[in-house]
């Protein structure tokens, strides 16, 4: 258990790390899409707008996906079907969750190993209408990967304890994970560290 | 082996592993096997490049960027306090009738419907305002809660509308075209709705709101709910007239809305925009996620040895050849569909699947789009797996079950609109033929 414990400061350390940077390069990237593309249209109106204007914010949406993706793993967002799930007992519920992060962190880890080339070649072209390399804009796949499998293996050895030791039930990521539907999808403005 | 990836995704999808990591494991331990008794015609690396590719390419789209637009607009309206100006001016007009309130809380609906293009935006934000106001004027909490879910269902049918841009862009539908398409079925849910409440409102004796405002007093609530009320008029004006596209419109529509609540209103301070960008950043997220991950579902199944979605598409049409008993019967599979599964994933798993079917029987791609889009809203507002009505739950802190009891009447209304736009193809098309869509 103690080292279990460790395992798992070391990850949330990191998760937290990086929780904090991507909340706020994510939102200042869609405020800042948000001012490109009234650019846009206020230009447009004047008859010449930029056409880098479509691509750059095209690919800060990408961005902001990926970005997010692992905060949302850990605040457990992703919306799934909770019906099943609810008739069952918690101690298999959690076994189902182990099960399900295994399948979903070998998935992560071969389009991880396959995104490292890819950008690798990123490198050698450059985006259609400004001149930086597509290599740099194809990181966020990596990036949001490789920290989507951390925030996955920190969520599974949390629910791993909890099977080993109830008390840990008080989690608050565990509790997170089991009031999903609230906090679930667009629009309900709950405050997400 | 054809249908064995769907079969994965929906099992796992059932036993509660989240959509978007379904549509990826789905594919992935269906080309594991595949790789494994020899069945793939490609090195399974190859493949799985593919599935990597496709996260980034399956969302490099600028129609798309509309979804993270619209959801930041509904966002900084609901911070900023614009609801309360709709709600003030509905209770203006229609306040007096028995039955006022709930009347209210539908008209507010309609309105905010034309801003924003969530129906959980749209009872987060009405259902805080609008519950606690019924019960104090003597409803029950339970019956406020559930028109404010029943209610909600018209934001993403009035435009704009998040699903109907994800459903533009998964089957190459115009994203205006759908907006303009679903008008009529929007105010027809809602024309609905009021009228169930009037007879229920007459059957018991409901109270009423406020005495018949005057004249004075209406002008006085339209002034001051003139600026939310004009961002449809902006909104749909642009696109429709082909001034600005959907996704520019959405882009205008967030910059509106700040300067709205943040200039004029002054409802929303500076201090307030990060945690506002930032949940629109996090939404937007999960749902563009959730896109590319259906994306890749698609893409890797479309060839051999799989071509799932064929096969699907040929078991659906095999079904019948007369487009109108299909369509009832897609009907009906939506809506048990909807009842479980959430409309953004529904709308992008099984788009790809019944729209092409549908249309080779002769149905119109946008009138099926938006009796698809009309049945997986009305979904989220069904027991027992509803979206809205565990929004509504825990805002209003009643029992799910208690709300789902009181919705029923209110689901019967809209689910004669679902076969009436279904049978009737005229409701959904006029007006995109009128406005040169069609």
């Amino acid at each position: 258990m103690a080292v279990l414990n460790a395992i798992i400061a070391v990850l949330a350390r990191i998760n937290t790390v990086f929780s904090f940077v991507g909340k706020y390069v994510s939102l200042t990237l869609i405020g800042v899409m948000m001012l490109l593309v009234v650019w846009q249209v206020v230009l447009q109106w004047f008859g010449n707008a930029p056409s880098w204007t479509e691509e750059v914010s095209i690919y800060m949406m990408i961005w902001i996906t990926f970005l997010v993706a692992p905060i949302a793993y850990r605040t457990g967002a992703n919306i799934s079907i909770e019906f099943l799930k609810g008739m069952v007992s918690t101690r298999l519920r959690g076994v189902l969750e182990l099960v399900f992060a295994v399948l979903i962190i070998w998935i992560l880890i071969v389009l991880f190993q396959i995104s490292i080339p890819w950008v690798e070649r990123g490198f050698n072209t450059t985006a259609r209408t400004f001149p930086v390399s597509r290599g740099y804009i194809f990181l966020c796949l990596p990036i949001g990967i490789g920290f989507l499998i951390l925030a996955a293996i920190e969520t599974a050895l949390r629910g791993l304890r909890v099977l080993l030791d109830a008390s840990y039930i008080t989690d608050p990521l565990i509790q997170h994970h089991l009031n999903r539907p609230e906090s679930q999808m667009t629009g309900v403005s709950v405050e997400r560290d | 082996m054809a249908l064995l990836p769907f079969y994965l995704l929906l099992g796992l999808m059932i036993i509660g592993m989240p959509v978007t990591f379904a549509l990826l494991v789905g594919p992935g331990i269906a080309l594991f096997i595949a790789d494994q008794i020899g069945a793939l015609r490609l090195p399974v690396e190859r493949l799985h490049g593919m599935m990597q590719s496709f996260l980034f390419d399956g969302i490099e789209s600028f129609p798309l960027m509309a979804v993270p637009f619209f959801i930041l607009a509904g966002e900084v309206m609901n911070r900023g306090n614009i609801t309360f100006n709709l709600v003030q001016f509905s209770r203006s007009l229609i306040g007096h009738l028995r039955g006022g309130l709930a009347q209210v809380n539908v008209l507010s609906s309609i309105l905010f419907a034309g801003l924003s293009g969530s129906a959980v935006a749209d009872t987060s934000a009405l259902g805080s305002m609008l519950i606690p106001a019924m019960e104090k004027n003597g409803y029950s909490r339970r019956f406020a809660a559930a028109i404010t879910a029943a209610s909600s269902v018209i934001g993403p049918i009035i435009p704009p509308s998040g699903l109907m841009i994800l459903y533009a862009f998964v089957m190459n539908v115009s994203v205006g075209g759908l907006f303009a398409a679903g008008i009529i079925p929007g105010l027809m849910v809602g024309g609905g709705l009021m009228v169930m409440t009037w007879y229920m409102a007459k059957k018991h004796n409901f109270p009423v709101a406020n005495r018949k405002a005057t004249w004075r007093e209406r002008g006085r609530a339209t002034k001051q709910a003139i600026w939310p009320l004009l961002a449809p008029v902006i909104l749909l004006g642009g696109i429709l007239s082909g001034f600005f596209t959907p996704t520019q419109a959405a882009a205008v529509a967030a910059a509106y809305a700040f300067i709205v609540s943040m200039v004029i209103m002054r409802s929303l301070k500076l201090k307030d925009v990060p945690s506002v960008l930032w949940s629109a950043a996090f939404s937007s997220g999960v749902i563009l996620l959730l896109v590319a991950a259906a994306r890749v579902f698609a893409a890797v199944l479309a060839p051999p040895p799989f071509q799932t979605a064929m096969v699907l598409g040929e078991f659906v049409t095999a079904l019948t050849d007369n487009p109108l008993v299909l369509l009832f019967l897609i009907n009906i599979l939506l809506f048990i569909v909807g009842m479980f599964l959430d409309a953004g994933p529904a709308i992008l798993i099984l788009g790809p699947i019944l729209g092409p079917a549908v249309v080779s029987l002769g149905v119109d791609p946008m009138h099926f789009a938006i009796v698809m889009c009309v049945n997986v809203t009305v979904g989220l507002a069904t027991p027992p797996m509803g979206l809205v009505l565990f929004v509504a739950a825990s805002i209003s802190d009643e029992k799910l079950e208690a709300i789902a009891k009181e919705i029923l009447p209110f689901l019967a209304v809209q689910v004669v609109v679902i076969f009436l736009i279904t049978f009737i193809p005229a409701l959904t098309l006029t007006l995109p033929r009128w406005l040169g869509f069609l």
